[in-house]
């Protein structure tokens, strides 16, 4: 028998682990804190643990993140790198993340906040046209959520060119890499759309700096990071016209407080960390097979390379 | 050389005139209502003419409506007979409805009206994920719009029927056809989209009857015509909870009036006909090559049915 230990966000992990027993019934699923005896506890599926909490694990097996990023493990100074850590790879979360951009990016080139102010003091102006062919995205990441993505936007006709760390080739989209790459690829994007992991290599790689070499009136959509972006940069830059309006769903503190100046501009879509969220029903066979794996000794999928932090 | 007649209060005669001129330098073209002799014009290339101007021009072989919509031609009570009627099948207007509809179904499937409230009042709320694969939309109209949205739209992960008054086959989707097949099409769907053209047959098809036949909790969105919604029945659906939203973007009379209830209504999203435009440099080429052919004696592309009226 297998004992899994979840802790998922401020729900209860009832719906969660229904669905894995759905799919596994012999699972032994315990919530935390209440997981019994921590020496037989297998494999911990985990979504913000409290640091420190996965050492008491003497026979742990598995980390499973209930996220696509698993900064929220690797930041544990206590998380024992010996355990294999996989992220969840489930094209339902990459579809909804997809969503998610493809949604702001149009409701940016549609002018949503335009139209519903225009709505409030009920003004009737037909005069824009929109020109679908001056969209030309740029993605930050090419992982699993980035391909993911880039297909779609191609599927529904709009151009798309990415940006990764290592070099990606992918059919209909030009792929930069390393520094120069990125400001190639800058040069002609005017919607950046960051799907980066969370390593030390891309806090504050949002700035300033990378704002100048894009278009002016350029978008910026970010669901990678909150810490990827230099947040004062940004009203920066909006308020010179360098950025023309955002999409933001990460922020450096969540839930964004009261008093953040992002809720009262205008300019600037805000969502509540939802872009993509992870559909039980099928992120669970996800999760059953690389328990499965882990058990028979095979390979695991989405598994993490510490090193480098994704 | 014959004369071309040119009207609408939405398009620019000057840019059109600079566009067809890259294919017949010669052009004569005449601007309402400066047009010199009636008797020189064979080709109207028009936008909503103002009634009783056609059986003037007694040399006129063919009217060419500016836009995918032929209704403004059909409301003409003396139109002269024999004269072909045509409209433009502009790819690039395709791709502009496309996207302002699958921006239209992804604001109503993430549930961005309410949280555009929750942003409004500073608001960190997730609420439960919809699931795209169980989420159906219908397009009511198979027609050159409506297919490129309907395959887009399934591109995105949608559960994607048709409907049209004759039998259609598109890739991916589940198509419907005559009135018998209209019920069946409509307990089906979730999010309906009208791109259908106005006729005697469709004006007024989204009607208390149909809307009843959409299961509760449905979504209308409108870029056909106003004249396709009976406002009342619509907005009655609204108040009674059956509908859970609207987006228009067409009405009975544009612009609309600032005392219609559908500005304030909190369930609707009024947009001022700004889905898709005609465009002078994708657009074109075909009413040059139709001018063309009218001038040689020859029949223009297509081409509409003064039976069907579209």
């Amino acid at each position: 028998m297998t004992n899994v230990m979840i802790k998922v966000g401020d729900e209860s992990a009832e719906s969660y682990i229904g669905a894995l027993k759905h799919v596994d019934p012999s699972l032994n699923i315990l919530e935390w804190p209440n997981y019994g005896n921590p020496d037989e506890i297998d494999v911990a599926m985990v979504w913000k643990l409290p640091h420190g909490e996965l050492r008491k694990f003497p026979n742990l097996k598995l980390v499973i993140s209930m996220a696509a990023g698993v900064d929220h493990v690797l930041s544990d100074p206590h998380y024992p790198k010996d355990i294999p850590l996989v992220r969840v790879t489930d094209p339902h979360m990459a579809r909804s993340m997809a969503h998610w951009f493809i949604m702001n990016i149009l409701q940016l080139h549609r002018e949503t906040a335009y139209y519903n102010s225009l709505r409030l003091k009920k003004i009737w102006a037909s005069d824009k046209a929109f020109d679908t062919d001056s969209i030309c995205v740029g993605i930050m990441g090419l992982g699993y959520l980035g391909v993911h993505l880039a297909t779609m936007l191609l599927n529904i006709g709009l151009r798309v060119q990415g940006w990764s760390r290592t070099s990606k080739k992918l059919e209909g989209i030009r792929s930069f890499t390393g520094d120069d790459g990125l400001a190639e690829m800058l040069k002609t994007t005017n919607y950046l759309a960051c799907l980066l992991p969370d390593t030390p290599a891309t806090k504050g790689i949002l700035d300033r700096s990378l704002f100048e070499k894009m278009p002016k009136g350029s978008f910026l959509l970010n669901a990678g990071r909150g810490n990827q972006l230099v947040e004062k940069d940004l009203t920066m830059a909006l308020d010179n016209g360098q950025i023309k309006g955002a999409a933001l769903d990460v922020f450096i503190e969540e839930p964004l407080p009261q008093n953040h100046p992002f809720w009262n501009d205008h300019r600037i879509i805000i969502t509540p960390h939802h872009a993509a969220e992870v559909f039980m029903p099928s992120a669970a066979n996800a999760f059953v097979e690389n328990i499965e794996r882990v058990r028979s000794g095979q390979p695991l999928k989405g598994l993490v390379n510490q090193k480098v932090g994704y | 050389m014959p004369a071309v007649l040119f009207y609408s209060p939405n398009d620019s005669p000057t840019e059109w005139e600079r566009r067809l001129r890259d294919f017949i330098p010669d052009l004569d073209m005449r601007v309402w209502p400066d047009i010199g002799d009636p008797n020189d014009i064979e080709f109207a290339l028009v936008w909503k003419l103002p009634p009783g101007n056609y059986e003037k021009l007694q040399n006129l072989r063919c009217i060419c409506s500016l836009g995918q919509g032929v209704d403004h031609i059909f409301t003409e009570a003396k139109l002269p007979p024999q004269v072909h009627i045509m409209r433009l099948v502009d790819p690039w207007m395709a791709q502009a409805m496309s996207e302002w509809i699958l921006l239209q179904v992804l604001r109503f499937h993430r549930q961005v009206p309410e949280y555009e409230d929750l942003e409004r009042q500073f608001k960190w709320k997730v609420l439960p994920p919809p699931e795209t694969s169980e989420c159906a939309v219908g397009i009511l109209g198979l027609g050159e719009l409506g297919r490129d949205a309907a395959r887009k739209i399934s591109a995105l992960g949608f559960k994607v029927a048709g409907w049209s008054r004759t039998e259609k086959e598109v890739e991916g989707v589940e198509c419907f056809y005559g009135e018998k097949q209209l019920e069946a099409f409509l307990n089906r769907t979730k999010i309906l989209c009208c791109l259908l053209p106005l006729t005697p047959k469709t004006t007024g098809i989204i009607n208390s009857k149909t809307i009843s036949q959409l299961p509760r909790g449905s979504y209308i969105v409108n870029a056909g015509r106003g004249q396709h919604v009976v406002d009342t029945c619509l907005l009655r659906a609204l108040d009674t909870g059956h509908l859970a939203g609207a987006a228009l973007d067409v009405f009975n009379e544009e612009p609309l009036p600032s005392q219609h209830p559908y500005w304030a209504h909190p369930k609707v999203s009024v947009w001022p006909h700004v889905s898709a435009q005609s465009n002078a440099d994708s657009a074109a080429e075909q009413v040059a090559d139709a001018i063309g052919k009218v001038f040689s004696g020859r029949v223009p592309n297509n081409l509409v049915s003064r039976e069907q009226q579209y």
